[in-house]
């Protein structure tokens, strides 16, 4: 156990599923439970911020064998890797709990949707806090579990079953492979410390380096939503109930990238892994056009911004390919902002169907005069995605497009200054839609409920100040990832 | 003399402060003329100091400090800049109700970031001020579009953005050759670059000129900026992205040349291609405005690449000026063009749906093949049952074999 705040690794997800429990076993109104629920995100944040302070705490809480040597013990770390992913985690849970406020009140069973969604938060931080790969996959499954019952359970519309299913598929077929790898590694290791397996198998021949790197990489990229495993993404964005969209595009598809920035790149090397660049690449350029491209068709809000979070993972997985501390390091910044952003824009656009009760694209003509603050917002949003400067977009995009072109791939690194010419596009369709004059006077929008505006505004003041603050930001996170700089 | 660089990008800002957020004419007017001759006193001392003055930033982007420099090649735009503003404010303050506020302060907005584009001494800054200098003309022609063209006016951003991201590569290529994104440093060790890379940067920057410079088939903005009734068009189509084309061209003039006769060639071709394309305007009676000014930044092309290059530049702004002021604008056709950007997105995203819906169905057809051929399987062995037998105990007997060969290697 190491750092004064070392017990507060342990205290963070301990309280959530406490807080969990107690939603439950105390049922009153929705908005009570909301607001325990909101308490217990704000205080499990607490411990973690003072554990960062330490910089790197570790902890363990489970050693039956490590006597031996490379014996196992499960444990907990925040280092410099984690914290970015951590921060990310709890900014957009606080909104989402915030907006959860206001849109969760008429649901049925509120508590156990908070409570569900309290162990989804404590799953994502368990999994990333994880110092253990027995505990990294415990807390991955029960990721997977809390989130698809969460969509089977207020998933909106008649296809909520069937969306669910195919979500679980898909998550479970990334999860049998990071399994398979996971158990591969700690077989020829011998120990389930991720460092300390990782530091066993550096002297196997490059084929079985290669074949575990491209297995974490297509396990985790399922998670992300990389083209073709994206297939579960839009429709279970569209389903879902939007604190839980919130959560998912957020927090849960960064958990993909942090897995593939954790074990792969970390843990096996570049030089293991350079024959997988192109490829992966090439891929991440794919997803970002594919991505925008699918976007330009949608004909649902949701699902609208939906495929611009494959296309936003095509760059995280543009940056990761690099296979450089720049690259890894502006990867990290993108998931950061695209937290942020994606937040921002599911809470306008919850704002906008409450308003309105109209969700197709079409339907959103006129927005922009009935509804300034959320078309401010959904412009605002959509402009920082497109990385326009100075808002955050800017500043990961040409980290991530440098970090391309010192990669050695010419063709590809001048192939991804094309995509952002797509975000654009898909861009413009909705600020544009929002700007149009319809034929007939649309009716006017009710006001809808105060924590789902307010939490809005919090989302854009938010993602204004990290535009901002862009290149400290930028810094900052460098400065987190010396590890990153010494293995790369 | 370093406040009076400050001053002299953030006054037009204030100005256009000033005017968003009073409106009312009669009230506005005092406080502009006064910030207009503050204005007008910096440009004034900076002139006659014949210092080169430098006001930092800071380090906000790439580490590195950030600074607006007052120099030699930028100093006489940004005089020209104001000259062509206070030609659009006395055009503008006379008929007060011809310009409404909104116009006026993206119109002094625009004037600002130009003059930062031009002064700033770093790469990645520059990007960032040009990307605004595109933003800013777009909502100026937005502003001036009638109700219904002002959605698809928002569709000439794109060409405009193609070009920031033109730059982008250009600024970032020469910063990893360099390894500084201070921009007089990075030009000075542009002709090192590996050949390949400067003919790639020479071919983005000109891609970048061209359009800024609204050379076609990129003159859609322009031919917009140029039609418009307003005096604001004196600004969008002079001393907006026009000019800060025609700058990027004439600093990058030393790595165009160091590219080899390549670039020569394709100025030659390029220069063929906008003749035909004049002749062909002028001889339909198209937009007249728009074809000088799109010939006009043609003669760009050329002077990069010749001594005459700092004559161009000097005389940019006021000869667009007076090309603007001989033919007035007159609203029409505002947004043919961008419909087409419009029709061409939606057919994409057409296209897209179709394409979500083939790849669904043939990942439904993958996920139900075991199942399929199960199912032929079992109908093409239908009644054949001592044949199955044989089968299944051939399967039976290569498992057994694997198993016993497992066990006996089996340490």
């Amino acid at each position: 156990m190491t750092g004064p705040w070392a017990p507060g690794l342990v205290l963070a997800p301990a309280l959530l599923l406490v807080a969990s429990a107690a939603v439950l076993l105390r049922p009153g109104s929705a908005r009570r439970a909301g607001a325990l629920s909101l308490l217990a995100v704000l205080l499990s944040a607490l411990p973690l911020t003072a554990a960062w302070v330490g910089r790197r705490c570790d902890v363990i809480l489970w050693a039956p064998g490590t006597a031996e040597p490379g014996g196992t013990a499960l444990a907990l770390r925040l280092d410099g890797l984690s914290i970015p992913f951590v921060a990310n985690l709890f900014a957009v849970s606080l909104l989402a709990f915030w907006y959860a406020l206001g849109y969760l009140e008429r649901v049925r069973r509120p508590e156990w949707c908070y409570s569900l969604l309290l162990v989804f938060v404590a799953s994502m931080l368990g999994g990333l806090l994880a110092d253990d790969l027995l505990l990294f996959l415990v807390s991955w499954e029960a990721m997977l579990l809390a989130s698809a019952l969460l969509l089977v359970g207020w998933g909106e519309g008649p296809r909520a079953s069937a969306v669910t299913l195919r979500y679980f598929i898909y998550s479970q077929g990334g999860s049998l492979l990071l399994i398979a790898a996971m158990a591969w590694l700690a077989h020829t290791s011998g120990s389930t410390q991720p460092e300390a397996a990782f530091r066993a198998i550096r002297h196997q021949p490059l084929p079985v380096l290669q074949s575990l790197g491209a297995m974490l990489f297509v396990g985790f990229a399922v998670k992300m939503a990389i083209v073709p495993v994206h297939g579960w993404l839009p429709d279970a964005h569209a389903i879902a109930p939007m604190p839980v969209t919130i959560l998912l595009a957020g927090a849960m598809l960064a958990m993909g990238a942090y897995g593939m920035l954790r074990f792969a790149l970390l843990g096996l090397g570049p030089a293991a892994l350079m024959p997988l660049q192109a490829p992966l690449m090439a891929l991440g350029l794919v997803s970002q056009v594919y991505g925008a491209w699918q976007s330009l068709g949608q004909r649902d809000l949701k699902r609208f911004i939906a495929y611009s979070s494959v296309s936003q993972m095509g760059y995280v997985l543009f940056g990761i390919a690099a296979l450089s501390s720049a690259g890894a390091s502006a990867s990290v910044h993108h998931i950061l902002g695209h937290g942020l952003v994606k937040s921002l824009l599911f809470m306008a656009a919850g704002v906008v169907i409450a308003s309105t009760s109209r969700r197709r694209m079409s339907g959103m003509a006129a927005i922009g005069r009935l509804l300034p603050v959320p078309a401010l917002s959904l412009s605002i949003g959509l402009a920082a995605t497109a990385g326009f400067p100075p808002l955050l977009g800017f500043h990961t995009e040409w980290r991530l497009l440098l970090a391309g072109l010192e990669a050695g791939h010419p063709l590809l690194a001048a192939g991804a200054f094309a995509a952002p010419v797509a975000t654009l596009a898909y861009a413009l369709v909705l600020v544009a839609r929002m700007m149009e004059c319809p034929a007939h006077e649309p009716p006017a929008p009710v006001a809808a409920p105060r924590p789902m505006r307010v939490s809005t505004g919090l989302a854009l003041a938010l993602v204004l100040l990290a535009g901002f603050l862009g290149g400290p930001l930028g810094r900052w996170i460098a400065d987190l990832l010396p590890e990153m700089e010494a293995v790369l | 003399m370093n406040l009076l660089v400050w001053a002299v990008v953030l006054l037009p800002l204030g100005l256009a402060f000033a005017s968003g957020l009073w409106g009312a004419h009669q009230r506005v007017r005092p406080l502009m003329f006064g910030l207009l001759g503050a204005f007008t006193l910096a440009l004034v001392a900076l002139w006659a100091s014949g210092e080169e003055p430098v006001a930092r930033l800071g380090d906000l982007l790439a580490g590195e400090p950030v600074n607006l420099r007052w120099t030699g090649p930028a100093a006489p735009l940004v005089v020209a800049i104001y000259a062509a503003l206070l030609v659009y404010i006395g055009r503008t303050l006379r008929p007060m109700e011809e310009s409404p506020p909104a116009s006026l302060a993206i119109v002094l907005a625009l004037s600002s970031m130009a003059i930062a584009a031009l002064l700033v001494d770093d790469l990645l800054a520059r990007v960032i001020a040009l990307d605004l200098v595109s933003v800013t003309v777009v909502a100026l022609l937005t502003v001036h579009s009638p109700a219904s063209a002002r959605a698809p006016a928002l569709w000439h951003y794109v060409p405009l953005r193609v070009a920031d991201l033109c730059f982008l590569y250009v600024a970032l290529q020469l910063w990893r050759g360099t390894d500084t994104p201070t921009i007089s440093v990075a030009l000075a060790g542009a002709a090192d670059h590996p050949r390949g890379q400067l003919l790639a940067v020479t071919a983005a920057a000109l891609g970048a000129a061209w359009i800024k410079l609204g050379l076609p088939p990129f003159s859609g903005w322009l031919m917009a900026a140029s039609r418009m009734r307003s005096p604001a068009r004196l600004t969008a189509a002079a001393f907006g992205p026009p000019l800060l084309g025609a700058y990027l061209l004439s600093r990058l003039a030393p790595a165009f040349a160091a590219a080899g006769p390549a670039v020569g060639i394709a100025l030659a071709l390029a220069s063929g291609f906008l003749l035909l394309w004049g002749i062909r305007n002028v001889r339909r009676g198209a937009d007249r405005a728009g074809t000088l000014l799109a010939l006009h930044g043609a003669l760009g092309l050329w002077s990069g690449l010749t001594p005459a290059s700092g004559l161009y530049i000097l005389s940019f702004v006021p000869v667009r000026v007076v090309i603007l002021l001989l033919y007035p604008g007159t609203d029409a056709a505002p947004a043919a063009a961008t419909n087409q950007a419009a029709r061409l997105v939606d057919r994409l995203g057409h296209l897209a749906l179709t394409a979500e819906a083939e790849l669904e169905a043939g990942i439904g057809r993958l996920t139900r093949a075991p199942e399929a051929l199960g199912t032929h399987l079992q109908r093409a062995h239908r009644g054949r049952l001592r044949e199955n037998l044989l089968w299944a105990l051939l399967a039976l007997f290569a498992i057994l074999l694997t198993l016993l060969v497992g066990a006996g290697g089996a340490p």
